[in-house]
């Protein structure tokens, strides 16, 4: 954080590039509430400007600076400073743990005046957790020593253990050996930076690096299923958490491109996904990683006539579309999601984090999945009609 | 990553995505990697062949004007024919990418008008920025409290340099209008129907006038066009926009157009900074990109490419090469590497021997080297004689 | 009418203090108010700490004004505090002389815990060994001069700017006018008694009283950093030496200084040679300055003065700053100078200066300066309408306040175009607004001037993220606004 706050060339490539900015028309933008906030405030104790909650901590403004102003992090200090009402202070301190939340999945949906209480955006529904069996895949296709630590979000543990079990599902036929972390529910602290509580951030992001390390031994690769989470070990813990994670933290979406080659001829030989789809790389995937990966994947896996999402965001921003106050902001960068699978009529949306799936399959009203799920979905169909395509094509 | 790439390049900036387009084009797998978004959406986006000569007159010929400088610039021997299928290209890839300009290649300079009033040549431009062959009278339209945009003032320094009339009609605040609204707060807001209805009531209400109708660079980011046409309908003119300083809404247009087309050709765009390159790789932190070629479009120093030190030694910064020491301003300007082969493959500003702030080519620079390097990476040296002489 | 030539600190202060005396004054000043060396300072409110050793009593001096200036001037005071910083390779014998001169004048300096300091700013060299509180400031400069400025105009004084004194008129050896030169050509201003207040250029107004003074012109450079990276003032406990001071000024943070005699009393421009020296030093009290994102660079001259065989008045005389009755010497009678001093000491030189003119004009009155806050402007509304610098907050309403005499007067009042983007983003906006004064050609040409001024001190610091910020400029000013292209002629 100490480094090039005081970068700023005034350039407004952030500003052209936030999300919020293109559809929020009270919104100051990443320039003003970052770093020129931050230099005011430097010199004399400055009021939170208005509407600075209405950052979504996606870093895109990051990504795009060429002086690296670490132009969220800023913001999530000043975020900080805000006072808010007790309702809302309440409803905040819970949703920067998700980890509550997420163990709290089975209460399922939230009752209206309990929402209108906590000032929960009325648009926005909790799904029904995920529990869905998984079916073996069988032996696995090749052998590779690596040992993974699959990262369960808090998400993904409270209400998709679906996918959680589908993604270890296929790691194993790819031949790794496969370990659940850090094996409760448990937050790495991005959803309470992102709320503007960097203190708690740092404290949950300790809490979890220390579970992490316990069963450091179990481990060579983390591989992780949310960008969010995924960004937030590899590249926030060093600079802003004071966390150096020792093994390398990879994405499932390129651990999966990785996969023996005889896993996707065997997808290969099945006709192709119908239909038009739409992978979506989450803004904190874009940051941590690059856009252009998930696309290649889903049409290796057979969705080819998938279409990369023009969308920057989505505007679910982890808890953030939760909030009555951004409901307005959230719905109309989903929106773009929504007139883009309108478009073209697609079946279904690939994306890499839970809370954009659901955000975006309330927004589209087609499902919205990770990966995993797709290609799971797709091998199992390989499994049941494999056979038959096979003996068809020779 | 599952294929290693035929081409990495290194940058996002105009220089990055005219190479990684020009590899996709012949089908070739790119991976295009960048720590920052690179140049465009700070300018306009209208691209210079050579618009000043080396006094600073304005230069009315581009095409004739590049056979005057033989060895003393990196584009001195290309020949005009070389040009003209640069451009010609160039226009049919931003066609293919929903980027309009007029159907012919332009055969001299226009003139285009600053925020500052000021006329300035132009080449190849998008058919939504205003240009003219002669000045003639303008109408401007004045947006309240657009401060980069003030019309009174550009209108008398208008008529001031051109002699000709400058009449100004001015927009109302939009109920959606907030204080603190710049050109691109004005464009999103176009974007939508709501802003979109209401300019068409603002327009139907002006006072009819002969001239064409000069907006600021506002007129929406993602529909442009379309707005465009229905209020030259509404005005019986033509309509256009002059570009502002950033956020420039011309070279955000681009830059998304551009983006957009790169990514349904399958190029990888990879977020991170480069820290070391070798023939066929590119190492970021913790992990590795291998391709068949490595091509630096990393920006001059603006673009963060070349480092100055406190010393005034200029480094790049993935070989950590010294390129020189800058003495006088202009030297910053025009550093950069002797060759675009030599150590390794350089596109766009990172060349060294361009001014564009001097010269205006800053678009000639860019076909220039991303073609040079296409034509090397490709193996097709022979397409260039020039390649690496200099 | 007493006329004063100079509108730095000693001859607004001057005005200022005749004025409370009732004595007519008038300043003239040939540039913008501020634009010698009290626009080009280090804006430090000496607390004294710093001469508590090699001269007690400016130190004495420094202290005493210190606590008056909070008072009268407070407006234009940040009484921040300040740390001295002994660093690893001093020796122990000065930090001991240092505390005894401290005490001596009655200076409250505390010995505080370098941990303690390390909270509070970050980075601090390993080496820094002790640190020791003091009452330093922040003296701001142009606000102070603005200040004065409109007292002075509120007590009927006026204030000539653009207006350079280019003569003396004289009968029997006894000043009765001066001429002066502006826009619109030469002129003849009578007047009883002229006050030479011209800073680095005194040697040379003192010329025109037929009596020389030597000054030892010396020039001090300074490296401005974008944000306040220092909550309060750090000097280094040293004997006084180059590139040893800190201030936190506004939202920047300035280093200082250098010392290096000059002929010329313009002030010259800073070299990057400079700049790197100071960044060295700097390094010293923060390892990691080079990482900070400099601004620019800046230099003033010191007018200070060389001790002569002139005629001295003790009562006038500190070691600090020196008054001059030419009369007394074999000058013109109803010439003076002030010579020498800082800014601190404004008041106290202006008092001096005042006692001996008033005695000259048989005026009976004592100074009130010290007793006469400072009246602040009533504040209107503060920042209505759009914004044109954003990096300092400058609305368009602000700008209007104050009729456009020239960019750099707007500059210095409101501080536009003087954040990290050094107007790149705003230049255009103000030559733009200035436009609905001045013709377009007017207009331009200031923009020109402004952005060579801007220049001057950018290129010095011109490494790293300033250099990119460097490249930005001149795209933007040439490409984007074809600022300075054929169009003009
Ligand atoms: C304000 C402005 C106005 C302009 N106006 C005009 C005009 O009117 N007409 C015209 O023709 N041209 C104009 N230009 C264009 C200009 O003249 C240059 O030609 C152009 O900016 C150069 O682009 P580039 O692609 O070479 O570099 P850049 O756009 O600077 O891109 C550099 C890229 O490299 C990346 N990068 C650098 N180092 C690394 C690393 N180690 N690892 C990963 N990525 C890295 C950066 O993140 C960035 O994406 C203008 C430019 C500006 C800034
Ligand atoms: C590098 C440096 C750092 C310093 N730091 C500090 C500090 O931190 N704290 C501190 O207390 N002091 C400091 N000082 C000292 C202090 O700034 C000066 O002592 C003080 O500003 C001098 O003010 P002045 O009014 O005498 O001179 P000036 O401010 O130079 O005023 C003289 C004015 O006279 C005008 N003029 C000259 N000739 C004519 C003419 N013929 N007609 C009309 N006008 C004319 C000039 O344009 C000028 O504006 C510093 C000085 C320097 C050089
Ligand atoms: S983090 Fe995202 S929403 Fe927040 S300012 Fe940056 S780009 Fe905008
Ligand atoms: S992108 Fe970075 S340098 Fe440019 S305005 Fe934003 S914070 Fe400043």
């Amino acid at each position: 954080m100490r480094d090039a706050f005081d970068a700023c060339l005034k350039c407004t490539l952030c500003v052209s590039q936030c999300p919020v900015m293109s559809v929020n028309p009270d919104f100051p933008g990443p320039k003003a509430l970052g770093p020129e906030w931050y230099r005011q405030n430097q010199a004399q104790m400055t009021a939170p400007l208005p509407h600075v909650d209405d950052c979504t901590f996606c870093q895109i403004c990051e990504s795009v600076c060429p002086v690296d102003v670490p132009i969220a992090h800023l913001i999530a200090e000043q975020k900080a400073e805000k006072k808010h009402s007790l309702r809302v202070w309440l409803r905040d301190e819970i949703l920067a743990r998700p980890q509550w939340v997420a163990r709290m999945a089975w209460l399922g949906a939230i009752p209206e005046p309990m929402r209108r209480l906590g000032k929960i955006s009325p648009g926005v529904q909790l799904p029904k957790p995920r529990k869905g069996q998984v079916r073996t895949l069988g032996e696995p296709l090749g052998a590779d020593p690596r040992r993974i630590g699959l990262f369960v979000d808090c998400y993904s543990s409270g209400y998709d253990q679906e996918l959680v079990m589908r993604a270890r599902e296929l790691l194993r036929i790819w031949g790794f050996s496969v370990t659940l972390v850090p094996g409760e529910a448990q937050c790495c602290g991005a959803a309470a930076y992102a709320a503007g509580n960097p203190g708690l951030a740092k404290s949950t992001g300790h809490a979890m690096f220390r579970t992490l390390n316990r069963k450091k031994s179990d481990y060579d690769v983390i591989v992780t299923l949310n960008a969010t989470c995924d960004g937030t070990l590899r590249d926030e813990w060093p600079e802003f958490y004071g966390l150096q994670i020792t093994v390398p933290v990879i994405p499932f979406d390129e651990i999966a491109n990785q996969a023996p080659e005889l896993f996707w001829e065997q997808l290969a030989s099945l006709p192709a996904e119908p239909g038009a789809w739409i992978t979506h790389t989450t803004c904190r995937g874009k940051v941590a990683r690059g856009d252009g990966q998930l696309w290649e994947l889903a049409k290796r896996a057979g969705f080819w006539d998938a279409e990369p999402s023009d969308a920057v965001c989505c505007g679910a921003g982890g808890s953030y579309a939760f909030k009555a106050e951004h409901e307005s902001t959230a719905e109309q960068l989903a929106f773009r999601v929504r007139e883009q699978a309108l478009s073209s009529e697609a079946k279904g949306i690939i994306t890499d984090s839970g809370t954009c799936a659901i955000h975006m399959e309330q927004a589209a009203s087609i499902p919205a999945r990770h990966p995993a799920y797709w290609l799971y979905a797709r091998y199992l169909r390989y499994l049941e009609e494999g056979e038959t395509h096979e003996t068809k094509t020779s | 990553m599952s294929r290693a790439s035929d081409v990495i390049v290194i940058g996002r900036g105009p220089a990055g995505l005219l190479v990684s387009s020009l590899v996709v084009e012949q089908g070739g797998q790119v991976d295009m990697i960048a720590d920052g978004l690179g140049t465009l959406p700070l300018w306009g986006g209208q691209f210079d062949f050579r618009s000043y000569d080396n006094d600073r007159k304005p230069v009315a010929d581009p095409w004739a004007w590049w056979h005057r400088f033989g060895d003393t610039h990196p584009g001195g021997s290309v020949s005009a024919q070389m040009w003209r299928s640069w451009w010609q290209h160039l226009r049919d890839l931003w066609f293919t990418m929903e980027i309009p300009t007029e159907k012919l290649l332009p055969t001299k300079n226009r003139g285009t008008v600053t925020p500052l009033g000021r006329i300035k040549p132009a080449f190849l431009v998008p058919t939504w920025q205003f240009t003219q062959e002669y000045a003639g009278a303008i109408t401007l339209v004045g947006v309240p409290d657009l401060v980069d945009f003030p019309v009174e003032a550009m209108a008398r320094v208008y008529t001031w340099t051109t002699g000709m009339t400058a009449e100004i009609r001015w927009l109302e605040r939009s109920p959606s209008w907030r204080p603190g609204w710049n050109g691109l707060n004005w464009a999103w807001y176009l974007d939508t129907e709501e802003g979109r209805r209401w300019l068409w009531e603002q327009v139907k209400s002006f006072r009819r006038g002969s001239a064409p109708l000069v907006f600021p660079q506002i007129l929406g980011v993602d529909h442009t066009e379309s707005l465009i046409e229905v209020l030259g309908e509404l005005w019986g003119r033509g309509v256009a926009e002059i570009p502002l300083p950033p956020p420039s809404v011309g070279g955000l247009r681009l830059q998304r157009r551009w983006e957009r087309w790169l990514r349904r050709k399958g190029v990888r765009l990879v977020q991170g900074r480069v820290k070391e390159i070798g023939g066929d790789f590119a190492a970021l932190e913790g992990r590795r990109i291998h391709g068949g070629h490595v091509v630096l479009a990393t920006g001059g120093v603006l673009g963060g490419g070349l480092e100055v030190l406190i010393d005034g030694q200029v480094r790049d910064r993935l070989m950590g090469l010294s390129l020189g020491v800058v003495k006088e301003p202009e030297d910053l300007a025009s550093i950069g590497y002797r060759s675009w082969l030599e150590p390794t493959r350089v596109a766009g500003s990172a060349l060294a021997g361009c001014d564009p702030n001097r010269h205006g080519d800053g678009g000639a620079m860019m076909l220039l080297t991303s073609h040079a390097v296409f034509s090397a990476v490709s193996g097709q040296e022979g397409r260039l004689e020039h390649a690496g002489r200099f | 009418m007493v006329i004063v030539i100079g509108g730095g600190a000693s001859g607004l202060g001057l005005a200022w203090d005749l004025l409370l005396r009732s004595i007519p004054v008038m300043v003239v000043e040939m540039g913008d108010i501020g634009s010698g060396t009290s626009g080009r300072f280090h804006g430090l409110l000496h607390s004294g700490g710093r001469y508590v050793v090699s001269d007690v009593q400016a130190a004495r001096e420094c202290w005493e004004e210190n606590r008056i200036l909070k008072r009268v001037a407070g407006a234009a005071i940040k009484a921040t505090g300040g740390y001295f910083l002994s660093v690893d390779d001093e020796g122990d014998a000065y930090v001991q002389d240092w505390v005894k001169g401290a005490e001596a004048i009655g200076l409250p300096v505390k010995e505080v815990a370098v941990g303690q300091i390390r909270e509070t700013v970050e980075n601090l060299g390993p080496w820094v060994r002790r640190g020791f509180s003091v009452p330093d400031g922040v003296l701001e400069g142009f606000t102070l001069l603005h200040l004065l400025r409109l007292n002075i105009e509120n007590l009927g004084g006026e204030i000539l700017t653009h207006t350079t004194v280019t003569d003396i008129r004289h009968e029997n050896g006894r000043v009765v006018g001066v001429e002066v030169m502006d826009k619109d050509g030469p002129r003849v201003i009578a007047c009883d008694a002229v006050v030479n207040a011209a800073g680095p250029y005194a040697g040379e107004v003192a010329r025109l009283f037929h009596d020389g003074i030597a000054m030892q012109l010396s020039r001090g450079t300074m490296l401005i950093f974008a944000n306040r990276r220092v909550p309060y003032v750090i000097n280094r406990l040293a004997p006084p030496g180059d590139g040893d001071i800190i201030v936190p000024h506004g939202e920047t943070a300035i280093l200082g200084t250098t010392d290096v005699l000059q002929e010329d009393p313009g002030s010259t421009r800073a070299t990057r040679e400079e700049a790197q020296y100071l960044m060295q030093l700097g390094q010293r009290l923060f390892a990691d300055m080079d990482r900070w994102r400099v601004l620019r660079a800046f230099t003033g001259v010191r007018p200070l003065y060389q001790d002569g065989q002139e005629i001295r008045d003790s009562r006038y005389i500190s070691r600090d700053f020196t008054v001059i009755d030419h009369g007394q010497r074999r000058g013109l009678v109803g010439a003076f100078s002030l010579v020498g001093g800082k800014w601190t000491t404004y008041r106290l030189m202006a008092e001096h200066m005042a006692d001996a003119v008033a005695a000259y004009l048989k005026v009976k009155r004592s100074s009130r300066t010290a007793e006469v806050p400072l009246q602040t402007a009533v504040e209107m509304d503060l920042r209505p309408g759009p914004t044109i610098c954003e990096c300092e907050r400058v609305s368009l309403g602000q700008l209007a306040r104050w009729p456009c005499a020239s960019l750099t007067e707007w500059r210095t009042r409101s501080w536009f175009a003087m954040g990290p983007c050094q107007g790149t983003m705003c230049g255009h906006r103000g030559a733009l607004l200035a436009m609905a004064v001045q013709t377009p050609s007017t207009a331009l040409r200031e923009l020109s001037q402004l952005r060579h001024e801007r220049e001057r001190g950018w290129w010095p610091t011109t490494w790293g993220d300033n250099a990119r910020q460097w490249a930005l400029g001149q795209a933007l000013r040439h490409q984007t606004l074809a600022e300075e292209a054929w169009s003009d002629e």
